[in-house]
């Protein structure tokens, strides 16, 4: 069998899902990415004494309430996996990680995937974080995007003061909401998306990521 | 005629799970922006397909240009038969194989034609394994000619053909019918010999006039019309391996003959290159490993010239690397890897200066086999021709 991600010839465990799984990832590359400890209780930032860091503070002190369970951390092994992923194309190393989100199920949860908006949906030709939270479990897309710029050359205030692109189109209904994104950067994003739910009446909102960037490094902005 | 693109009308990019770009069958199913769809996995760095893609060919629209070939050396008479012979197989249109020594000068014989080519106004190609030989090719090609040359490789622009181009297989997926004259060098290596899918890439890119350029032809290659030159261009008799019973004192010794030379031991695999590395280490002797992870590969090259040092490689080096003055060992040269023809290749990298013409080859074994023998028959029978 070849490995997913790097082509390599590798020998299959032998596990109860070896007659049935077409992707197996070898043990170097599973490796790769690195699972993040201790840290941060809401969005993951790794420090020692796992209490919640300045950032989240301040989300709290606006009122937004939102504990996200990131993965891995988004050092260079993640950028890449990332870019390759979302920007190349490669879809179906996603199920790479499928084993990780698969263990965050739980039942009688709706998972929402954060939207694209169309155009970027045109252009990409697939939303990267729906792929995701399909293998998390049942997924439901509650809301809608409105274009805005890409955030990816906005700095940290930049992202943090900009309009709310999220809506939600019909009443929420349901019970428990867990978001699924890619990549948690300030955090901007999901909780847009989840002061729009919240908003829109829905009662217990919660977000899973796959990817925490880090704030050590000066060059990128974060 | 032309190149692939991606346009809003023309054929489907995937049909019947088959990519009809690359024409692999690795395609795989996701959802895409309007439902169930498959994307190619074997050709995503040209940019991804979709089977809601589709394909269209474009006519390379690039002006013909003539050109004129200053020539880096007057070319010995061996080597003006091959060029002669090569001008008749172009103006036949036919299809050969060179068959030169390492180290002969096969690429400066190829200049005559590759003029001729050019000055009727058709396109060449000109295919390399690997990265690091298409540049080498791209530096002399570019003293040589004046037309402007063409890098269709990983780190060369993609998008425009000139008249001369030099590619690696893989980036020329999306050609169809645009070269006139298609060089193959070192056509038995690694990555077209054992890859029929590159095999016909090459034949699609191409318009069925063909060059093979190997020193160890394989055996459906020496089929085709071929023209031998046995004979390095300086004169000098390539060197032949000598067999030694392997140990770690004998393999110090080596190390150690040739202080003041550049050295060059090739391992099978790559944990070799750590555990032989380790081991010189112990004894206090530094040096470098080579292998295809090896990003600087070129600096390693500059230093084992600079520093006189040692370096340890895989069959990464096996071809198209000049080194001034090497001495070359083969370590486990029993090992499977290790075919004839690489151990024709490895012993060709010592002595292709015409001012140091010899070069110790050692062959370090640890059992005999018949691929050692049959390597060292061939490099004698070539000595004799």
């Amino acid at each position: 069998m070849k490995c997913l991600l790097c082509h390599e010839s590798m020998t299959v465990p032998w596990t109860p899902d070896t007659l049935w799984r077409r992707d197996w990832v070898c043990p170097s590359c599973e490796s790769k990415l690195t699972p993040l400890g201790t840290g941060c209780p809401r969005c993951g930032q790794p420090n020692e004494t796992g209490k919640t860091c300045p950032d989240c503070i301040r989300w709290l002190a606006l009122g937004l309430d939102l504990t996200v369970r990131c993965l891995y951390a988004y050092d260079d092994a993640g950028i890449d996996w990332l870019h390759r992923y979302k920007f190349s194309g490669d879809v179906v190393i996603a199920s790479s990680v499928a084993p990780a989100l698969r263990a965050l199920r739980s039942s009688g949860v709706t998972y929402v995937p954060i939207p694209l908006s169309k155009e970027r949906l045109q252009t990409r030709r697939f939303n990267q974080a729906e792929e995701l939270a399909r293998y998390i479990g049942p997924t439901r897309q509650i809301l809608e995007k409105t274009e805005v710029s890409s955030q990816r050359e906005l700095g940290k205030e930049g992202r943090r003061h900009r309009t709310n692109p999220f809506t939600v189109p019909t009443s929420v209904k349901y019970g428990k909401i867990i978001l699924v994104d890619d990549v948690y950067t300030t955090g901007t994003t999901l909780h847009q998306a989840a002061f729009s739910l919240r908003q829109a009446g829905a009662s217990e909102v919660s977000a899973i990521c796959l990817f925490r960037a880090l704030n050590k490094s000066k060059s990128r902005p974060i | 005629m032309g190149e692939l693109i991606v346009a809003p009308k023309g054929k489907r990019a995937i049909r019947f799970g088959i990519c009809q770009r690359c024409l692999s069958t690795h395609v795989r199913t996701f959802t895409c922006h309007h439902g169930r769809c498959a994307y190619c996995r074997n050709c995503l760095y040209l940019g991804r397909v979709c089977r809601c893609d589709f394909l269209q060919e474009r006519d390379i629209t690039t002006p013909t240009e003539t050109t004129e070939l200053t020539m880096p050396f007057e070319l010995v008479p061996d080597q003006k038969r091959v060029a002669n012979q090569l001008l008749t197989w172009w103006d036949e249109r036919r299809t050969g194989l060179v068959h030169a020594v390492c180290g002969a000068g096969k690429t400066e014989m190829t200049f005559p034609v590759i003029e001729r080519v050019v000055n009727e106004g058709k396109r060449v190609l000109v295919v390399s394994p690997r990265k690091d030989v298409a540049i080498e090719w791209v530096e002399r090609l570019e003293q040589a000619f004046t037309v402007p040359v063409t890098k269709r490789y990983g780190g060369g622009e993609k998008d425009s053909i000139g008249m001369i181009t030099v590619a690696t297989a893989p980036l020329l997926m999306n050609l169809r019918d645009v070269f006139d004259y298609v060089l193959v060098d070192e056509s038995d290596a690694f990555p077209f010999a054992f890859d029929v899918a590159l095999w016909n890439t090459i034949r699609r890119a191409g318009r069925n006039v063909f060059l093979f350029i190997t020193a160890t032809p394989t055996v459906w290659q020496q089929l085709l019309p071929k023209v031998h030159l046995s004979r390095r261009y300086h004169g000098f008799d390539l060197p032949v391996p000598t067999l030694v019973k392997q140990s770690d004192e004998r393999l110090l010794d080596f190390c150690r003959r040739h202080a003041l030379k550049p050295r060059l031991l090739f391992v099978p695999t790559k944990p070799d290159l750590e555990r032989y590395e380790s081991r010189l280490q112990e004894a206090g002797i530094t040096c470098q490993t080579v292998s295809a992870d090896t990003e600087e590969r070129l600096d390693t090259l500059h230093w084992l010239q600079e520093t006189k040092g040692i370096v340890f490689a895989t069959s990464i080096w096996e071809r198209g690397m000049t080194v001034r003055d090497v001495q070359v060992a083969v370590v486990e040269s029993e090992h499977r890897l290790f075919s004839t023809r690489g151990l024709i290749q490895m012993a060709g990298r010592a002595g292709r200066k015409p001012d140091t013409p010899t070069g110790e080859v050692c062959f370090f074994y640890k059992e005999r086999t018949f691929r050692q023998d049959v390597a060292i028959q061939k490099i004698r029978e070539a000595n004799r021709r």
